[in-house]
């Protein structure tokens, strides 16, 4: 629709530069290309072992399976016995040589596995192609396990890279339910940047080295669209397992394992102030500052606070109308009043510096109970006063938080 | 889709009172939140990372006709397709014929905020073409009816009784709250029609000028399969998607994913060059490149360049005190949150969604959470400036800061006033807080109180203070 020409112009008026002010991208000489690939190449020949270890446990961190495996035997075992264990019928692999080596296919044939390897096609006449093209389309889409190898392992991410070249079909590793791929250990590098280095010293063009399509694959395909709880398998494999050939070893990972660490980070931080002594009105609390005092204090939005040691008080707490980040609660004010509460804001004063090991002790009073008449409706503001004293009884700060309840 | 910004404050008001809505909302924030901040404490170089990411936007935007013309050169070396939009109506059109050119019947569309932006969906059903949405949040919407109310999360507002309750009216299958298995329900209908589908219409996360390349970022793998199984692919781009180098990527992937999801990268990213070639066995037999510019040129002045570094995270709403208190809808248009305040006006115009800078605190809290450091408060600033000198805001409230700024210049009369303040406030003021103020700022007080007025002013405490240390020797002690 609109001229290239005329779209560029616009543009450049809109930057007032001029045209051809600057150049683009030139193209990378391949002789420097070469020799960063080579010096790259040399310097991880001697980190193979931690790059594997690494790679393990970032893929398993994704969610996926990774298996150090001592021999290519090793690797055909554990392939057949996930593809039985799995149901597979039908599998579909990529004709790669590390997978001949393998010799999985009689393996699987053995138990009664029907196994497709994409022809590594050159040059064929259009409509012999296009055939080709409609039967595989058929197989991926009926396989139960695809089977690939890769062209290079991410370990800083756990990341998978797969180009698009004759054989190396693009449904292998996604339309199958079950995607395994064979890494060699050389084929494992540190970073996404390295890949991508490796990947163009391969071809003296550009375009050509990146094929039609690079995939780079981290664990299964995953979702957290409804209500942000995680669940894999919504479009791509349900489960990416991987055999990574030459070192032995077997270790298991739950999928929800990373989801879940951010949240037990969070309770540790709320562990640390715990409450010590709960006594009678006006209530008291003190706690215990780690030591270092570095921890991410949690976020006052949070819901979960640990529950305080079973007082009377604390039978009153679920219809109180505060908390703490602590998880202290006030004694019910008897406020039937609103739906909802939220934060009216804080003020602090601070009187004395609070230094890791001290014990800081808490007095809270109900400051204020007030209404006000919005535009929407009534709202009750509580302002809760809190004053904290250190071990030697100096003020070091005084609290003031609002909390509104509205309708 | 349909611009609803003129309605700002009543969407807010009501999404204020949407019980599920606050409750999708602090799960959202409970969740985005800490992962993100988890994620960027452990790149340990995070501040280098967005700081170098930073530059690379910003070389490619002051260049972005060089880039976008090495990029189009480069995509058409390998036989990809390369299409100018000036706006919406245009990208459309060219989408429409396309189909037409490529007998296409059904289409699957990979997650794309730039296919929003133009609307493309109703606009291809109205042409006739079945259009599904792939990404399981989209298609949850689309289903609905709905719009999307968050950049990544599109679905958030919806809770999984309500999603449960419409997967069994719409497809008909057993009613299911079970998550996983809602899931595979939606894998079950979508891979049918994915193996059907002629056409597919994806977004594009960058496009590298170096290669013709561009990059597809996903977790389940919709882009993935909508970029592969149609023998047609359309990728819908904002021209600003440019980054200059394939070395760029790594930088630019890492701050993406890191501030989006927490993930150190996303499950799928699928980089393309070019349609399939002569050997590959799969992939599309054509793909076209939509470049759009639908109103980013007038961004590129100067003073509002940054706003196009901008990488679609969705950082900035999780920790925007407004988003997380109205969610998207309120904000009326593709973009909410802090970026969409930015980006809305500038892309439909200041006087079509005049209340979306006035929708913010200027906390900061978006610069913060920015991959690429955008200075959001500034160009708020920016855009709330532009208002007052086109004369967009009340004359009222003009009259009342030009008096304000008129007083700022005379401080004698400026002290006076004060202290008269001071003194006026006194039957009023409880603690050091007024709860209501008389109109015309009885507004201010209606949710919140009002500092009362320091019956000391703070220009005397100075003076006071600096008698005071010259007399004990000038070392000042906090604390």
């Amino acid at each position: 629709m609109a001229e290239q020409s005329a779209f560029l112009a616009r543009v450049r008026q809109a930057l007032h530069r001029d045209h051809g002010a600057a150049p683009g991208v030139p193209r990378a000489a391949p002789s420097e290309l070469h020799a960063a690939a080579a010096a790259l190449q040399q310097q991880l020949a001697g980190q193979r072992d931690t790059l594997l270890a690494r790679l393990q446990h970032e893929v398993q961190a994704a969610g996926g399976k990774a298996v150090r495996v001592a021999s290519p035997a090793e690797a055909t075992a554990y392939i057949t016995r996930l593809a039985q264990d799995k149901g597979a019928k039908r599998v579909v692999r990529w004709p790669a040589a590390l997978l001949e080596t393998l010799e999985v296919d009689a393996a699987l044939a053995h138990c009664g596995i029907d196994v497709r390897v994409a022809p590594l096609v050159s040059e064929a006449d259009e409509a012999t192609l296009a055939a080709q093209r409609q039967v595989w389309r058929q197989w991926l889409a009926e396989a139960d396990l695809g089977l690939s190898g890769v062209d290079y392992a991410i370990a800083e991410t756990g990341t998978l890279a797969l180009t698009a070249r004759p054989g190396q079909l693009r449904g292998v590793s996604l339309l199958p339910p079950v995607h395994v791929a064979v890494v060699e250990a050389a084929q494992v590098v540190p970073t996404l940047a390295d890949c991508l280095l490796l990947l163009r010293a391969r071809e003296p063009e550009v375009q050509q080295a990146l094929t039609s399509c690079v995939s780079f694959i981290t664990g299964p395909s995953r979702s957290g669209d409804i209500e942000l709880t995680l669940t894999i398998g919504v479009h791509g494999p349900r489960r990416g397992a991987r055999g990574a050939a030459r070192h032995a070893g077997d270790e298991q990972r739950e999928l929800t394992r990373r989801e879940r660490r951010c949240w037990n980070t969070m309770r540790a931080g709320l562990a640390k102030s715990s409450i010590a002594t709960p006594t009678t009105s006006p209530r008291k609390r003190s706690w215990s500052l780690p030591a270092p005092w570095g921890r991410p204090i949690p976020s006052t939005r949070t819901k979960r606070t640990p529950k305080p040691p079973p007082t009377e008080e604390s039978s009153l707490r679920r219809r109180s109308v505060s908390s703490f980040a602590a998880g202290a609660m006030l004694p019910d004010l008897k406020l039937s009043y609103g739906k909802r509460g939220f934060d009216g804001g804080k003020e602090c004063r601070f009187y004395a510096p609070i230094r890791p090991g001290d014990t800081i002790t808490g007095v809270d009073r109900i400051a204020e109970v007030y209404e006000k008449t919005g535009r929407s409706g009534n709202m009750i503001f509580v302002v809760r006063e809190s004053e904290l004293t250190n071990q030697r009884g100096e003020k070091v700060a005084v609290i003031r938080q609002s909390l509104i309840r509205r309708d | 889709m349909r611009l609803a910004t003129e309605a700002f404050v009543t969407n807010a008001e009501r999404a204020l009172q949407d019980a599920t809505l606050q409750q999708a909302l602090t799960r959202l924030v409970n969740n985005f939140v800490p992962r993100r901040l988890e994620a960027m404490a452990a790149l340990g170089n995070a501040e280098e990372l967005r700081t170098r990411a930073r530059e690379i936007k910003a070389e490619a935007i002051a260049h972005l006709d060089v880039y976008l013309e090495q990029f189009a050169a480069r995509l058409q070396q390998l036989g990809g397709q390369v299409h100018w939009a000036d706006d919406a109506a245009e990208a459309r059109q060219i989408i429409a014929s396309l189909a037409a050119q490529y007998g296409v019947k059904r289409v699957v569309k990979g997650k794309s905020m730039a296919t929003e932006e133009i609307d493309l969906n109703a606009f291809l059903e109205q042409q006739g073409y079945e259009v599904l949405e792939t990404d399981l949040g989209e298609y949850i919407i689309q289903l609905a009816g709905e719009t999307p109310s968050h950049i990544i999360a599109p679905a958030i507002h919806k809770t999984r009784q309500q999603i449960a309750a419409l997967f069994h009216d719409k497809l008909g299958v057993p009613y299911t709250e079970h998550i996983p298995e809602m899931t595979q329900i939606a894998r079950r209908t979508l891979r049918q029609h994915f193996l059907q589908a002629d056409m597919g219409i994806t977004g594009v996360n960058f496009a590298i000028a170096e290669t013709g390349s561009i990059v597809l970022v996903t977790n389940e793998g919709n882009g993935r399969l909508s970029s592969t199984l149609p023998r047609l692919h359309v990728a819908v781009m904002g021209m600003e998607k440019i980054i200059p180098r394939l070395a760029d990527l790594p930088v630019m992937l890492k701050v993406l994913t890191n501030s989006a999801t927490g993930q150190k990268i996303s499950s799928y990213v699928t980089l393309i060059t070019g349609p399939r070639r002569a050997t590959d066995l799969d992939g599309p037999e054509a793909l076209h490149v939509v470049i759009l510019d639908n109103g980013r040129t007038r961004l590129l002045h100067e003073e509002t360049r940054e706003a196009l570094y901008c990488l679609r995270c969705g950082a900035c709403l999780n920790v925007c005190p407004i988003y997380q208190n109205v969610g998207g809808h309120a904000y009326g248009w593709v973009y909410p949150g802090p970026i969409g305040a930015v980006l809305t006006p500038m892309l439909v115009g200041l006087d079509r969604a005049a209340h979306l800078p006035r929708a913010s605190t200027l906390c900061g809290a978006c610069r913060e959470a920015c991959p690429v450091k955008i200075d959001l408060p500034r160009l708020l600033l920016h855009l709330r400036h532009d208002l007052v000198q086109t004369r967009r805001v009340s004359p009222v409230e003009r009259l009342l800061f030009a008096l304000w700024a008129w007083l700022m210049q005379h401080p004698t009369l400026y002290g006076w006033a004060l202290r008269a303040a001071a003194w006026l406030q006194t039957p009023f003021a409880r603690q050091g807080w007024l709860r209501r103020l008389p109109p015309p700022f009885a507004g201010w007080t209606q949710f919140r109180d009002f500092r009362a007025v320091a019956t000391r002013p703070f220009r005397q405490r100075w003076q006071e203070t600096l008698r005071h240390e010259g007399a004990s020797g000038g070392e000042t002690r906090h604390g």
